[in-house]
C-alpha cells in the first residue's frame, strides 16, 4: 500500500505497510484444565466464514474512509476531525480481523483487490458528490454492517454452547473473546452511523436511490466474501 | 449447505489448541494413532516402501511382519473411491498416508519459542523424502494421475503442507491476494523440488537441496515483485486524481 | 558576511528570548529551509521588483553563516562530496531571477551521458552541447547567501536566522484553515505569517502541519557518493552511467581531474562500499565501469569475507580490466568508452543515503506552499532532483508575481494554485520516469533485459527520439 513517510500516521493504508512488518503478538492464552467438546466441522466452517467476510468488510470500511478522505479532507476541513476518528477506528476493527485470521489459519476472501478498489471508488466516488453524499454512504454501510454482526451476535450466543470434561455447557473463552470483538465493533458502526445522521446524511441527493443502493451493494459484498 | 460448504473448502478454522479435546481422527485421515491401519500403514512407510516401493507388496510384507491376516489388504482405504487408472484403494491410502505424516511430522517438534525460517523447513520436508527418494518418481505418478484422488487428496494436502510450511515458519502471513499467491508460489516450488529429486543422481541429495533453495528464493522474489506492483498501482491511481485536480485548479 | 543589520544570530536571539513577548511578530513569507530551493526562493522573491516588498523571513536549523557562506569567499582546494546536476534552465534562473553569480571555475559543464549497460552493454550516447552542470550544493547555497549579503537589506525586508528550528506551527485561530500560520521557533521568537513556505525537506514539518499526504515508497536502496582524482583529466568532457544489477553506478565530471560519484546499491554492498579502504574502493569504481557483473559479485564476496588482500584485489582487477582491453578492437575506444580511470578517492568523502520515490498529494494549501524535496523525493539517477525544486521556485515565484499584480493575498488559495498546476504534472512525469527506469534496470530477469536492450540499441540509433531524451533531461521537462 502506499507507506507515506511518517510511521506514526497509522492510519494512512496500513495493509500493505502491515505485510512488511512482522505478525503481531498473539493474545495471552490461559491454561485450561477442563477441556470443551471438539467443534463439529459445521461449527468450525461457520467461524470460518464469519472471520472472513468480518475480514473483509473491515477492510471495505478501511478503504471507503480512506476514499472519502482523499476527496474531502481538503475541501471540507471541518468535517476532517469527524473521519478521521471514524477512520482510525476501522483501522482498528480491520487490524483485529486481520489478527484473528491469520492466527485461525483462516484463509481471506480471494478477491480482496476488487474489495479494496470497489470500496475506495464507493468512498471517493460519494465523496465526490457531496458532503452529504459521503455521510449517507457511511449510513447505509453501517446500517447494513450493524445488521449482519448482530446476526452473527445471535449465531454465537446460540450455536456455540459446548459440553466440557467438567460436566458443565458454554462457549470456549475464545468464542467470547470473538463475541466480544463483534459487540464492541457493532456499537462502534452503530455510533458512526449516528455521526453520519448528525452531519445531514439525510440531506443527501438523491437519497433514497443512494442509500437503497449501498445497502444492496454491501449485502451482495457480505454474500460474496461468506463464499469467495 | 453448512456439509456441502465444508466438503468443497481446502481451509477450516483453526480453534485455540489448549480448549477442545483432541479429536480422535489425524487430520485429512479418517483413523487415529492407535489404529490398525495406522501401525500397518507407519510400518509400511518406515519399513517396506523404501524396499519395494508403493505398492501393494509393500503393505502386503508389513500386514506380515505385524501378524495381521493378509486379507486386511482390501479393508485398508477402502473408502477412497476405486479409479482405473490407479492400482488398488489400498496403495492410494498408502500414497495419503504418505503425505499427510510427513507433513504432520514437520511440526511435531518445533520449539515453541523460536521459529524456523520457511526455507529451513521446505528442506526439512524434502528430507523427510529421503528414505523412499528411490521411489519419489512412482509416488508422482501416483499422485499425478487425473481423477478424484488427485483432487479430493493430493491437491488438498499440498495446499495443506504450503499452509503449514508458512504457519510454522516466521515467514509473514497475509491478509490478501497475497495469501494466495504465496500459498500457491511454495506448492510449485515444493512439486519442482520433488521432481528434480526423484531425478537426481547427486551424493546425498545435495542438487536437490540447492535447487530448492534457488527456486524457492526465486519464488518470494516474485512476492516481492506482486507487493511492488499492488504499491504502484494504488500510487498511480490516486496520483492521476492528483493530475486531474491540479489541472481542474488551474481554472 | 551578510550586512549585519539582516541578521538576527543566534547568540543575539538568546539574549531577546527571554524579553520576547507572545505578541507574535508579523512577515509576507516565512521559508523553513535554507537549502538551495529556500534560499533561491528568497534570493528571487528580493530580487523581483513586484515582490520586494515582501517582508521576507528565513529560518534555517544548520549553521549558514558559520559554515556555508564562508565558501563563497575561501573555497576548500578539493570538492566536496554533495555534487548535483544543475540543467541550464535551473542554473539561469538562478543567474537571473535570483541574481547569484556561483564561483565559475568550480562548475563543469558536460556535453552528453554515455549510458550502458551493465548486463549486455547496450549503450545509449546522448551528446548536446552543455547538456548540464555539475555544481557543488555549497557553491550554489553560498552564492545565495553571498547575494542576499549584497542586497544590503535592513532587517524589516529580511531576517535570515541560521541555527534556529520550527517548534511548533498553529493556525491563529484553530477553526479557521485560512486564518495566518503562527510559528513558533526554538529560540522563543514567534512569528504570524501570511504564507508559510515548506522548504524543508523530505521529513518537512511544514508538510506534517499542513496535513498534505505524501505517497511513494522506499527502494531498499542506498546511494553512496565519493569526490575522485582522476589520472589524467577527461579525454570527452560527459557523464558515464552503468546500470549494474544492483543499481546505477553513475561518475560525473567536475574541473580538471576531479569527478564525483553516485553508486547506487543494495543496503549491505552500500554498508561494504563504506567500510572497505579507500584503495579498494577505488578498485572497484574502476572495475565497475569495465568488468563483468559476474566478476563484481566476486570481488564483493571476497570482500565480504575479508578473504583478499589490498594488493591481490588491486591486481586482480588491473589483470581482469586489461583483458577486456585486449579484447577490444584497439585502443582508442578505451577513452570512448569507458570512464577516466580513478586514481584514488578523498578520504572522509565517502557518504551513503537512502533511495526513495515520494510526491506529496498537492503542494498548496490556504496559506501554505511546499517547495523541492518537502514535496517531491526522487532516486538520483537521472540527476533531477534539485533541479525539479528550481523549477518550483520558479513557478511559485510567477505565481505570486501574478497574484501581487491583480491585488490578490499572495497567501490564498487562489493565488497559489496555478503554481501547483504548473509544477505537479510536470514533476509527477519526472517523478514516474526516474521510478521506471529504476524498476526496468533493476531485475535481472532475462526476457527484460533482452527488451531493454534492444530498445536501448533502437533509441540509440533514432536522433529525434535520443534528441527528446537528452532534450527532457537538459531542461527538466519544461
Amino acid at each position: 500500500m502506499l507507506r507515506t513517510i511518517n510511521p506514526t500516521t497509522r492510519r494512512w493504508f496500513s495493509v500493505l505497510s502491515s505485510l512488511k512488518n512482522t505478525a503481531a503478538s498473539e493474545p495471552v492464552k490461559e491454561p485450561v484444565t477442563a477441556k470443551a467438546e471438539p467443534l463439529s466441522e459445521a461449527r468450525e466452517a461457520y467461524l470460518e466464514r464469519a472471520v472472513r467476510v468480518d475480514q473483509a468488510g473491515e477492510l471495505g470500511a478501511d478503504y471507503i474512509y480512506a476514499g472519502q478522505y482523499f476527496v474531502l479532507a481538503n475541501k471540507y476541513p471541518h468535517l476532517k476531525s469527524v473521519l478521521q476518528h471514524m477512520w482510525d477506528q476501522e483501522v482498528h476493527h480491520h487490524n483485529t480481523f486481520n489478527r484473528w485470521q491469520t492466527e485461525n489459519r483462516v484463509r481471506p476472501s480471494l478477491i480482496t483487490p476488487l474489495w479494496k478498489l470497489g470500496a475506495f471508488t464507493m468512498g471517493a466516488g460519494t465523496a465526490a458528490i457531496s458532503s452529504e453524499a459521503a455521510m449517507a454512504c457511511t449510513e447505509a454501510v453501517e446500517t447494513v454492517i450493524g445488521g449482519h454482526y448482530n446476526q452473527q451476535l445471535r449465531c454465537l450466543a446460540n450455536q456455540y454452547d459446548l459440553k466440557w470434561t467438567d460436566g458443565t455447557n458454554g462457549p470456549t473463552k475464545e468464542i467470547k473473546s470473538l463475541t466480544e470483538t463483534i459487540r464492541q465493533f457493532r456499537d462502534d458502526e452503530l455510533e458512526h452511523l449516528n455521526t453520519a445522521i448528525e452531519h445531514d446524511s439525510r440531506k443527501a441527493v438523491p437519497y433514497i436511490l443512494l442509500t437503497e443502493g449501498i445497502k444492496g451493494i454491501c449485502r451482495v459484498a457480505i454474500w460474496t466474501a461468506e463464499r469467495i | 449447505m453448512f456439509k456441502r460448504l465444508c466438503q468443497v473448502s481446502l481451509r477450516r478454522y483453526h480453534p485455540s489448541k489448549g480448549e477442545h479435546l483432541n479429536s480422535s481422527r489425524l487430520g485429512p485421515l479418517n483413523y487415529g494413532l492407535d489404529s490398525p491401519q495406522y501401525a500397518v500403514l507407519s510400518h509400511a512407510l518406515k519399513v517396506s516402501v523404501p524396499v519395494v516401493g508403493f505398492n501393494e507388496r509393500a503393505i502386503v510384507h508389513s500386514l506380515n511382519q505385524l501378524n495381521y491376516p493378509s486379507t486386511m489388504l482390501s479393508v485398508i482405504g477402502a473408502s477412497n473411491s476405486p479409479s482405473l487408472l490407479h492400482s488398488s484403494p489400498a496403495v492410494m491410502e498408502l500414497v495419503k498416508f504418505h503425505l499427510v505424516q510427513k507433513r504432520l511430522q514437520l511440526s511435531q517438534d518445533l520449539s515453541s519459542e523460536e521459529k524456523p525460517s520457511l526455507e529451513d523447513l521446505f528442506i526439512k520436508r524434502l528430507e523427510l523424502n529421503v528414505p523412499i527418494a528411490g521411489h519419489l518418481s512412482q509416488l508422482l505418478s501416483h499422485v499425478s494421475v487425473p481423477g478424484p484422488f488427485t483432487v479430493d487428496t493430493a491437491l488438498p494436502e499440498l495446499h495443506r503442507l504450503s499452509d503449514d510450511l508458512i504457519y510454522y515458519s516466521n515467514e509473514k502471513d497475509h491478509h490478501d491476494f497475497a495469501w494466495y499467491s504465496k500459498r500457491l508460489g511454495i506448492s510449485c516450488a515444493y512439486v519442482s523440488s520433488e521432481l528434480f529429486m526423484a531425478q537426481d543422481k547427486s551424493h546425498n541429495y545435495e542438487e536437490t537441496f540447492q535447487f530448492a533453495r534457488d527456486k524457492l528464493q526465486r519464488t518470494m522474489q516474485l512476492g516481492e515483485y506482486y507487493n511492488n506492483t499492488e504499491e504502484w498501482l494504488w500510487y498511480t491511481l490516486l496520483n492521476s486524481i492528483n493530475l486531474a485536480k491540479s489541472q481542474m485548479a488551474r481554472g | 558576511m551578510l550586512a549585519r543589520s539582516a541578521i538576527v544570530r543566534k547568540y543575539a536571539l538568546r539574549k531577546l528570548a527571554s524579553t520576547a513577548t507572545a505578541t507574535p511578530k508579523l512577515t509576507d513569507v516565512l521559508i523553513v529551509g535554507g537549502g538551495p530551493a529556500g534560499l533561491t526562493l528568497a534570493a528571487a522573491l528580493k530580487s523581483t521588483p513586484r515582490l520586494q516588498h515582501l517582508k521576507t523571513t528565513l529560518v534555517d536549523a544548520s549553521d549558514l553563516m558559520g559554515k556555508v557562506a564562508p565558501f563563497y569567499d575561501s573555497p576548500p582546494e578539493n570538492f566536496t562530496n554533495r555534487v548535483v546536476s544543475l540543467t541550464p534552465p535551473s542554473k539561469s534562473f538562478i543567474e537571473t531571477k535570483a541574481g547569484a553569480r556561483m564561483l565559475e571555475d568550480r562548475i563543469q559543464p558536460y556535453d552528453g551521458m554515455y549510458v550502458t549497460d551493465g548486463l549486455t552493454n547496450a549503450t545509449l550516447n546522448m551528446e548536446k552541447d552543455s547538456m548540464a552542470y555539475m555544481v557543488e550544493i555549497l557553491n550554489i547555497q553560498s552564492s545565495l547567501l553571498k547575494r542576499l549579503e549584497e542586497l544590503n537589506l535592513p532587517s524589516e525586508s529580511l531576517q535570515l536566522m541560521d541555527n534556529t528550528k520550527v517548534a511548533s506551527i498553529e493556525y491563529s485561530d484553530p477553526e479557521d484553515t485560512t486564518s495566518w500560520p503562527i510559528v513558533t521557533l526554538d529560540n522563543g521568537e514567534v512569528f504570524k505569517t501570511r504564507l508559510l513556505v515548506g522548504a524543508d525537506g523530505f521529513n518537512s514539518p511544514v508538510r506534517k502541519f499542513s496535513d498534505i499526504q505524501s505517497r511513494g515508497w522506499f527502494y531498499n536502496r542506498f546511494g553512496v557518493v565519493a569526490t575522485m582524482k582522476l589520472e589524467y583529466p577527461p579525454y570527452k568532457l560527459r557523464g558515464w552511467q552503468r546500470f549494474l544489477p544492483t543499481g546505477p553506478i553513475a561518475h560525473l565530471a567536475l574541473p580538471d581531474d576531479n569527478a564525483t560519484l553516485v553508486w547506487s546499491t543494495t543496503e549491505p554492498l552500500s554498508r561494504l562500499l563504506r567500510e572497505i579502504t579507500p584503495e579498494q574502493f577505488t578498485g572497484l569504481v574502476n572495475a565497475a565501469f569495465v568488468l563483468e557483473d559476474s566478476d563484481l559479485k566476486y570481488f564483493y564476496r571476497q570482500l565480504e569475507k575479508g578473504t583478499i588482500s589490498n594488493e591481490k584485489l588491486l591486481e586482480d582487477i588491473n589483470f581482469r580490466t586489461e583483458q577486456v582491453y585486449d579484447s577490444l578492437e584497439n585502443d582508442d575506444l578505451i577513452d570512448e568508452i569507458y570512464p577516466p580511470r580513478v586514481k584514488s578517492i578523498l578520504g572522509p568523502s565517502r557518504a551513503r543515503f537512502p533511495l526513495k520515490m515520494f510526491h506529496a498529494d498537492t503542494y498548496c494549501k490556504d496559506r501554505i506552499a511546499l517547495v523541492g524535496d518537502a514535496a517531491h523525493a526522487t532516486h538520483p539517477l537521472a540527476g533531477q532532483g534539485l533541479n525539479m525544486g528550481q523549477g518550483d521556485v520558479e513557478a511559485l515565484i510567477k505565481a505570486l508575481e501574478k497574484a501581487s499584480m491583480r491585488g490578490h493575498d499572495i497567501g490564498s488559495l487562489l493565488s497559489l494554485q496555478p503554481f501547483w498546476a504548473e509544477r505537479y504534472p510536470i514533476n509527477n512525469m519526472l517523478l514516474g520516469m526516474t521510478d521506471k527506469l529504476h524498476k526496468i534496470y533493476g531485475t535481472d530477469f532475462a526476457p527484460i533485459v533482452a527488451l531493454r536492450s534492444l530498445g536501448v540499441s533502437i533509441m540509440n540509433k533514432v536522433g529525434p527520439l535520443k534528441n527528446l531524451i537528452s532534450g527532457t533531461l537538459s531542461d527538466s521537462g519544461k
